[in-house]
């Protein structure tokens, strides 16, 4: 992050955003409300917040995570958006969240990962967060094939509950 | 949440997991990918490892030609 804030939006940007995130989410499939918040966080981007029903559950989007889509060498606004998809879909999805009960936090960013790279259309978005699931097991001390191999295994399981 | 690392900070840390012994990365996948499928696994998982490496060289390379025009 350059600047502690973001900079000032031009008429009708915030709007603008406010669309194209309300358009990507609603491809992504999720459910609930979606909020714009023109402020830097510290979650990269976006955050998924459980409701009590589906409907009332909240994805936020915040300015970095169009800073962020702005950068060939980053994220893209879908990929950030269908990781919290991701995690909506671990925790509302009858069977999947019937299997992740219970499972940590640093598990829950690695299968959120998975289930947005199977949502996304884009190919280029697909792999960035297989990457970054792998990333995640590498980060853990996992070797390069052990990650690649418990990855796939997840995958194999993901798509035959999804 | 995504997490503020960087897509490019990723890069580095795949390839450089995926080339032990100055192997290259992309040929060590594609290796791993040609020997799971002769076991009949599946392999999702290894060949987009292989495209976001690949694509991520292709964008690295074009930026250095861009940037050595602009010198």
């Amino acid at each position: 992050m350059a600047t502690h804030s973001p900079r000032p939006l031009a008429p009708g940007e915030h709007l603008a955003r406010r669309s194209r995130i309300a358009g990507l989410a609603r491809q992504l499939g999720f459910m609930g409300r979606v909020e714009y918040r023109h402020v830097y966080s510290r979650t990269g981007g976006a955050q998924y917040g459980q409701g009590s029903t589906a409907g009332q559950d909240l994805l936020t989007v915040y300015a970095e995570a169009f800073e962020r889509d702005a950068n060939p060498d980053d994220f893209s606004l879908e990929a950030i958006l269908a990781h919290e998809r991701g995690h909506q879909l671990l925790a509302r999805h009858p069977r999947i969240a019937k299997r992740v009960v219970g499972v940590s936090e640093a598990g829950e960013e690695i299968l959120a990962s998975l289930l947005g790279a199977m949502l996304c259309n884009d190919d280029d978005n697909r792999v960035t967060l297989l990457a970054k699931a792998t990333s995640e097991l590498l980060d853990r001390g996992q070797s390069a094939a052990a990650a690649s191999r418990q990855l796939q295994e997840l995958w194999d399981l993901l798509e035959t509950l999804l | 949440m995504i997490g503020a690392k960087k897509l490019s900070t990723i890069r580095d840390e795949v390839e450089e997991a995926f080339s032990s012994r100055g192997e290259d990365p992309v040929q060590r996948l594609e290796a791993q990918i040609a020997s799971a499928k002769r076991k009949g696994n599946r392999t999702e998982v290894l060949e987009g490892l292989k495209r976001f490496l690949e694509r991520s060289r292709k964008r690295k390379r074009r930026k250095q030609r861009v940037g050595a025009r602009i010198e």
